[in-house]
């Protein structure tokens, strides 16, 4: 201990914490404000919720539009018939199950490469610098544009490829192109790469996240390192995976803009189904939900009552993603929920 | 042991096609940017010259001389140049603009008098003069603005071989000259790249030269004709036209446009990416000023005051702008927000400037009649708490932003800009920004919030322990250890930004100007991509171009986005120390 | 240390009492998370003045709870309800009126993990004095140096105070957050384990610093060893399952506990 000599004495009013008060009053308000923000953030959210639900509801229920039709005439029209409603615009049906056929086909490429890439990554490979330098990559290109994955698709896929598979198979209806343009086939490959870092990013986390002594004990029992890593390692990650699938589901849904450029279109000719197989026609152009909301928003002259048709498919969107969110969120819940919450302090 | 043997032999084949499959997809990813690379490449070759090997005996010197390439300096040329007008010249006499159907004559006192071959370049819009120095300058027609009205010419660029020049021949479609000077030898000069010349030595001396093909150029030395095989691109080799401002035909000053369909067949396609990145960067920026703050403060109150469970429950809450796809956004920008831009600017302003007073104000207030919004220091329940505040607020802020304009002289907020000479698109950048900033707040809250999130609790909880308040144990402790994270959420969100299309192809209008103005239109480099690529000839300079914005976009975001990686690494690094 | 400390803004001093006067009076202290609504059940407690009070009992008894209610750190916890006073002085530190910045200066606390701030050594000492208003770089200097002598650290550290103080060891560590919470000048230290991550010589250099601070203020300690209780407490109070069993001077507890339970635990059958 120091002498008391020693000792610098403060005085009352040096302890009287000058300036505590307006840091308290600060306090309040940078809290307060920062607060707002999230009710701010919530607010507008729930905002442009209602507003689509209103605009929609006003259109089905209300008399604006296709006079003297009922909401569910209305609906029954917006769902599958489409060019009743006269304004130029086409149906959610056959766009849905474009969109459906897409995203089919987009999981059966994704799936076994994202979740074998993930498997590499965090099973296979030996942690290094460059395999840290791949994960890393990988993470930043799930922050690439969608719209470079649809030009490299236009170049790689549909010119490339595509070009050269009508040389070999298609050459007598050439200079028409069967595969050499954009099409389902080359829609669901560009997802499929666009949603690659996703599923692998999704994938790999869970990975990470699962307990050391899982594998440890898988191979104190016997087990070869293809089966811990199958057996034990993979089924105890199955969340990850569909978290990860499911985001790519959302995200193939609502990305238009590489489809601008891989394949979809306002009127597809038929459906991208067919009873003989693979069941899917793959060099077909197809609808899609989101491709049809943009091309009727900025291709179509739009009367009054089309603003309740363009919020109701805006409407179905957002719910179709929210509920994939939701889905994807209580995945993730599920694995991450394994980890004890820590003790604050 | 067999069913062991089998077992292994199952998991060294599982194993292989893990790995191989992963390296596949690994090496997809990289190919991914070679292959753009190499679809590119060709727009960025220079220009080559090679001769053909074929060698031909047909002299026609005569169908050579009808065509008039072949230029005799001191019997004069003559050039068709624009609807009645032509341009002729003699050399050592002034030039003169001649009206066909009028006779009228015009001396054009710009353009050299002493020369020794001269040549029509590219399509109707220039001229190629050399003179006995060597030195070849290039001149552009301008069209007349009045009806009638004879045009002018203006130089573009000048250029100076250093060899007496013998003749000269203008490329058919482009602003390119060959020429052949004494002693024997063949340069191709390029008015757009005037740096790289291609020189070719002949075996004897040339008397003449035309351009069989825009690729094939003829040249005839002696009684033997010689033909060589040019191959360029719409830029030429320089890269800067690209970027810089180009000194296009027909244009008065160099420029930036990005026209690469032009209206007529006559005009060359001007390919100018700047006014696209400049778009690009444009509206992102104005959607980081309206995105960012908001992010910052919502991620600082969730990540740092608010306890662990509250947390879990309200980051779904703020997900949920996630579910909004930006073709959503795009089509209720365009229906809801466009056709009332103004009030919602006036509205927008108000809360900027109010907002913050009015919450300070009334969470003062709430604390000092002794509505305790929050009972203690506990901070969870605050976002709930103030939803009527907060609408409060908002609902003011907006009312009060929109009376104020009504009151400005003019009785609106147009037209009080419209008397400051400002007018505003009804597609502009600020309409752009407000959508897009909406587009990237989940993504800069969620990085910045995990960011300040990762910092240990114990650290602000010491602060506490010493008396500090929640806010100084943030600001002295959390922040200095969060913001690289925060600041790496916001370079996120500015790719983001960047690289969104549809928000930008449904509202900016897409008018490639450079106009710093907010209150007009932009045309982004995704925009561009996702309505020109589609219509663009495969293997076209307009293809290729694309190809190079595409690039362009690709590395931009790729860098920030590495760059946001590693300063979210480095400070992992750290704050586990601590 | 004797100089007038001022409690919130101009309370009067309490009296300089004898040697076991109360610190803190707790009474009928009862509180509830939201996920435990009965974490501590009824607690009456008075801690004497300057002297080591140990509390003890098993995982999850509510002894570091009833430690943090005594700054109020328990606020930071989602949906905490209090039921009771805690006399501090005059004053009530459950009052919603109690301004909880000036009462954490004057009661500081150390955690179970030494957590300095990732700042230099210096800094760390001297973050308390400048959020206290403190303002003369003279003075700063001159309490930095009292408080790491204080603490036993002034010697190893005073060639390097710009140092990070996360280059420190654990057990120096330790010591910084004491010396951070000592350079105020607190009347009360709370210790919550605060040797619990460190080795048996740094644990011992802490326990040497607690019986030198003791004379000149407060403490109060949780900890889950019974040999640093004993060893270093004047007074120790036994939870259990979020009552105060027994409370009394140590050597009493630990030889002729009054209670079954007390007894049990001291003696190892559980815990």
């Amino acid at each position: 201990m120091v002498a008391d000599s020693e000792k610098i004495v403060l005085s009352g009013t040096q302890r009287q914490l000058t300036g505590s008060r307006r840091e308290r009053l600060r306090s309040l308000a940078m809290i307060g404000l920062s607060a707002s923000m999230v009710t701010s953030i919530i607010l507008v959210a729930s905002g442009l919720f209602l507003l689509l639900l209103t605009s929609s509801l006003s259109w089905l229920l209300g008399h604006v539009g296709t006079e003297n039709a009922t909401w569910s005439e209305k609906l029954y029209q917006l769902i599958f018939t489409g060019t009743e409603l006269g304004y130029g615009v086409s149906a959610i049906f056959p766009a849905v199950l474009g969109t459906l056929a897409l995203v089919i086909l987009m999981t059966a490429f994704v799936a076994p490469l994202g979740v074998a890439t993930a498997l590499y990554l965090t099973e296979y490979a030996r942690p290094t610098w460059y395999t840290k330098l791949i994960r890393i990559s990988i993470t930043n290109l799930a922050g690439v544009p969608a719209i470079i994955y649809g030009v490299f698709g236009l170049g790689f896929f549909v010119y490339g490829i595509g070009g050269q598979v009508d040389q070999l198979f298609f050459g007598d209806q050439l200079p028409n192109p069967t595969f050499g343009t954009p099409g389902l086939l080359w829609a669901a490959l560009t997802m499929a790469l666009l949603n690659l870092p996703v599923v692998i990013v999704a994938v790999t986390e869970g990975l990470d996240a699962l307990p050391g002594d899982l594998r440890e004990a898988s191979v104190a029992l016997g087990a070869t390192h293809g089966e811990t890593v199958f057996k034990a390692v993979l089924p105890a990650a199955m969340p990850s995976v569909f978290t990860g699938l499911i985001l790519a589901t959302a995200r193939a849904a609502g990305e238009v803009a590489p489809l601008l450029l891989v394949g979809a279109v306002k009127f597809a000719p038929a459906l991208p189904f067919s009873d003989r197989l693979p069941f899917i026609e793959l060099e077909q152009k197809f609808m899609h939900v989101g491709f049809q909301l943009f091309d009727a928003v900025l291709f179509n002259r739009i009367g009054p009552g089309d603003v309740g048709w363009i919020a109701s498919v805006a409407l179905i969107l957002v719910l179709l993603i929210s509920i994939l969110n939701l889905f994807a969120i209580a995945f993730r819940a599920v694995i991450l929920g394994r980890q004890e919450p820590a003790n604050p302090f | 042991m067999l069913a062991a043997k089998n077992r292994n032999l199952r998991s060294i084949l599982a194993g292989l096609i893990v790995r191989l499959a992963g390296l596949a997809v690994i090496c997809a990813l990289i190919g991914m940017f070679v292959q753009m690379v190499s679809v590119a490449y060709p727009i960025l070759a220079p220009s080559t010259l090679a001769p053909l090997t074929s060698s031909l005996d047909d002299f026609r010197s005569g169908q050579l001389l009808e065509e008039g390439y072949a230029l005799d300096a001191t019997r004069g040329v003559s050039f068709s140049v624009a609807g009645d007008w032509s341009l002729e010249g003699k050399s050592g006499e002034p030039w003169f603009w001649v009206n066909s159907l009028t006779g009228f004559r015009i001396e054009n006192t710009d353009l050299p008098t002493r020369w020794t071959a001269a040549s029509a370049v590219g399509i109707n819009r220039g001229v190629a003069i050399a003179n006995a120095d060597g030195l070849i300058s290039h001149h552009h027609f301008l069209a007349s603005t009045l009806p009638g009205d004879a045009p002018s010419s203006a130089r573009a660029e000048q250029i100076d071989i250093s060899l007496s020049v013998v003749s000269m021949a203008g490329h058919p479609r482009l602003a390119v000259a060959a020429v052949v000077s004494s002693p024997s030898t063949l340069t191709i000069v390029d008015f757009r790249n005037p740096q790289a010349q291609l020189t070719y030595p002949l075996a004897d001396d040339a008397s003449g030269l035309y351009w069989e093909s825009p690729t094939k150029l003829r040249v005839f030395a002696g009684s033997i004709a010689e033909d060589f095989q040019f191959t360029t691109t719409d830029i030429g080799g320089a890269w800067s036209r690209l970027i810089n401002p180009v000194h296009y035909e027909g244009y008065s000053a160099p420029n930036y446009l990005w026209l690469p369909l032009p209206a007529s067949e006559e005009a060359e396609p001007k390919y100018s990416i700047a006014p696209l990145l400049f778009g690009t960067l444009k509206a992102a920026s104005l959607a980081l000023l309206i995105g960012a703050p908001v992010s910052l403060g919502a991620a600082i109150y969730v990540g740092f005051f608010m306890s662990q469970a509250q947390r879990g429950r309200i980051r779904p809450a703020i997900d949920m702008l996630t579910a909004f796809p930006t073709v959503v956004l795009g089509a209720i920008g365009l229906f809801w927000i466009a056709p009332v831009f103004e009030t919602v600017l006036a509205a927008l302003l108000g809360v900027v400037i109010l907002f913050p007073v009015l919450i300070t104000l009334g969470v003062f207030a709430m604390r000092g009649v002794g509505l305790r919004i929050v009972r203690l220091d506990a901070l969870d329940d605050w976002p709930l708490k103030l939803i009527p505040l907060v609408s409060v607020v908002l609902a003011t802020s907006a009312w009060a932003g929109m009376s104020v304009a009504a009151s400005l002289p003019g009785g609106s907020l147009n037209a009080y800009l419209q008397q400051h000479g400002i007018t505003i698109a009804y597609f502009n950048s600020l309409l752009v920004g407000l959508i897009l900033g909406l587009a990237i707040t989940p993504t800069i809250f969620s990085v910045a919030e995990e960011a300040i999130h990762s910092v240990p609790k114990n650290l602000a909880a010491g602060a506490l322990a010493l008396g500090s308040t929640p806010w100084q144990s943030y600001r002295d402790i959390v922040l200095p250890l969060a913001l690289p994270g925060m600041i790496a959420a916001v370079m996120i969100g500015f790719g983001r930004a960047a690289g969104e299309t549809m928000i930008l192809l449904m509202l900016s209008g897409n008018t490639g100007i450079i106009d710093m103005s907010v209150f007009e239109g932009l045309r982004s480099v995704s925009a561009s991509l996702a309505l020109e690529l589609p219509e663009a000839p495969k293997n076209s300079s307009h293809y290729y171009v694309l190809f190079v914005m595409g690039l362009m976009l690709f590395g931009v975001t790729f860098v920030v986005n590495t760059l946001a990686e590693l300063i979210k690494d480095s400070v992992r690094a750290k704050t586990r120390g601590g | 240390m004797t100089e007038d400390v001022a409690v919130n803004e101009g309370r009067s001093e309490p009296e300089e009492g004898t040697r076991n006067s109360p610190a803190i009076k707790i009474t009928d202290l009862s509180l509830g998370y939201r996920d435990n609504p009965e974490a501590l059940i009824d607690i009456s407690l008075a801690i004497p003045e300057r002297s080591v009070t140990a509390i003890i009992g098993a995982s999850g008894c509510g002894k570091s709870t009833l430690l943090r209610c005594l700054n109020r750190m328990n606020d930071l916890i989602d949906g905490v309800n209090y039921e009771g006073q805690i006399l501090f002085g005059s004053e009530n530190i459950l009052s919603p009126r109690t301004n909880v910045t000036a009462l954490r200066r004057q009661i500081g606390m150390v955690f179970q993990k030494p957590n300095p701030f990732p700042k230099s050594i210096f800094e760390n000492v001297a973050y308390g004095l400048k959020l206290s208003g403190i303002k003369s770089r003279r003075i700063i200097e001159e309490l930095v140096e009292q408080a790491l002598r204080s603490a036993a650290l002034w010697d190893e550290v005073k060639d390097r105070l710009d140092d990070s103080a996360l280059k420190l060891s654990q057990g120096q560590q330790q010591r910084l957050v004491i010396a951070r919470a000592i350079a105020l000048e607190p009347k009360v230290l709370l210790l919550d384990e605060p040797a619990s991550s460190l080795d048996p010589i740094s644990t011992l250099r802490i326990e040497e610093l607690i019986y030198e601070l003791k004379h000149s203020l407060t403490i109060i300690i949780v900890t889950h060893n019974m040999q640093q209780a004993a060893r270093v407490s004047d007074f120790t109070a036994f939870m259990n399952g979020g009552r105060l069993i027994e409370f009394g001077p140590t050597e009493d507890v630990f030889t002729f506990p009054k209670s079954r339970e007390t007894e049990d635990y001291i003696t190892g059958r559980y815990g």
